[in-house]
């Protein structure tokens, strides 16, 4: 048997030539076209393996491939994130800039020109009350300047640092202003419909001493008119009004033109321009 | 008699399956390693059939001509044979060099011929095909040589038990 096995190992040549001329065989009819028919037969049983195969060899190329760069996905990840962060901060920086750029518009075209106004950015506000802005003594500013947004009345400087200022905003308890109210309605001519004392109070800004038959309704502009002031600027409109009969005078509340949390750049009138 | 048919055919399924597999993957050829192996093992009618019929199916399957494939393993096992003659069968390594000759051409000759017979073109051969050729008979010869060894334990331990 072994003997039998050897002599076949030594000397099998026979699946050589056989497989060869079946090779050829095949590789003849199948360029003359006989056997165009197999090809489709075949493939309609054994593509469905080939597809899963196909597809599963795919999905662990994906992985290895996956695995292999790793090192480098890892960096890409990095640089895109610090790139990411960079764009961020331009856009942020953009946003800033065309901001500032807007307000400065608007603060030309609404400006008192007799007066000189120093661009300052708001830094913080404490409590409700205050505001904090980036400029100070060194900037030209002092104590009861007064702080707008174009025409709209903001608040009044109360102390001033070298670099940073405290403006005290009408809602400050310690606010007190005189303004008076005019209609919203065009019709109307514009005219003072009543003066009034504005003060601020934990509900909002509160508005007294309304003349009951002045004909002052909600919406009305409330404009300050105030020595502190020394100009004509709107603070808000009316709301709230009260309808007592039994009073002699009238309260209400003011919602300002401009939400004063809100803001990123604000304009100091200088008191003194020299 | 069935049941070997039916192992034969199973086995004939995983081999398309895993020739799809690793051609795809790392454009490894399963079926040299398999008629490298039966060559020498099995009866040889029943070697013939089984590679010819699974080297048609591969064909049809990675759109080869019909034939291509039967006849580089033809080749291969030529090589086989001839370098067996000056090379002694029994010692490690030195039985094993015949066998990466012969991967070496089957890749080789399939590379080259496939789309000659296909388009009429000699297929694209460069340094680093080459390379890839070499490194696929290597790692392909290993497994021969670890399927060996494995077949060989296995009917040790038979005649053992025996």
């Amino acid at each position: 048997m072994v003997l039998e096995s050897n002599n076949k190992k030594d000397g099998n040549w026979l699946p050589i030539l056989t497989t060869f001329t079946i090779s050829v065989i095949l590789i003849i009819l199948c360029n003359i076209g006989w056997l165009n028919w197999v090809k489709p037969a075949l493939s309609y049983v054994f593509d469905p393996i080939y597809t899963v195969s196909s597809n599963g060899a795919t999905q662990v190329s994906g992985y290895v491939s996956t695995l292999t760069n790793i090192s480098e996905f890892r960096n890409e990840y990095n640089q895109m994130k610090i790139q990411i962060a960079q764009y961020k901060v331009d856009i942020a920086d953009y946003r800033s800039i065309k901001k500032e750029n807007d307000d400065l518009k608007i603060q030309l075209e609404l400006q008192n020109k007799e007066y000189r106004y120093v661009h300052s950015k708001v830094l913080d506000h404490i409590e409700i009350d205050y505001m904090v802005i980036n400029t100070g003594l060194q900037d030209g500013i002092t104590n009861g300047d007064i702080v707008v947004f174009g025409d709209t009345f903001l608040g009044i400087v109360i102390e001033c640092n070298q670099y940073t200022s405290i403006v005290r905003l009408p809602i400050s308890k310690s606010s007190f202003l005189e303004v008076y109210i005019i209609s919203s309605d065009d019709s109307d001519g514009r005219n003072i419909l009543s003066r009034a004392v504005v003060n601020g109070s934990s509900d909002g800004i509160k508005i007294e001493n309304i003349g009951m038959n002045s004909g002052v309704e909600n919406g009305d502009v409330v404009i300050v008119n105030d020595s502190k002031v020394k100009d004509n600027l709107v603070l808000g409109h009316i709301v709230g009004l009260s309808k007592d009969p039994a009073t002699t005078t009238r309260t209400g509340y003011v919602s300002p033109t401009i939400d004063f949390y809100d803001l990123l750049n604000v304009f100091v009138r200088l008191k003194d321009v020299d | 008699m069935l049941i070997s048919i039916l192992v034969i055919t199973m086995g004939i399924i995983l081999c398309i399956a895993l020739e799809s597999f690793l051609s795809t993957l790392f454009s490894f050829s399963v079926i040299i390693i398999v008629a490298l192996i039966l060559v020498e093992k099995w009866d040889t009618s029943k070697w013939i059939v089984v590679i010819s019929l699974s080297s048609i199916f591969v064909d049809v399957i990675l759109h080869r001509c019909l034939g291509i494939t039967l006849l580089s393993i033809s080749l291969s096992i030529l090589v086989l044979n001839i370098l067996f003659l000056v090379m002694p069968k029994k010692q490690l390594i030195l039985s094993y060099i015949p066998y990466f000759f012969a991967l070496l051409l089957f890749y080789i000759i399939i590379q080259i011929f496939s789309p000659l017979l296909l388009d009429g073109i000699l297929g694209y051969f460069s340094l680093e095909i080459f390379i890839q050729s070499v490194i696929k008979s290597l790692v392909s010869t290993l497994l021969i040589f670890l399927i060996n060894i494995l077949t060989d334990r296995i009917r040790t331990e038979k005649i053992i038990s025996i």
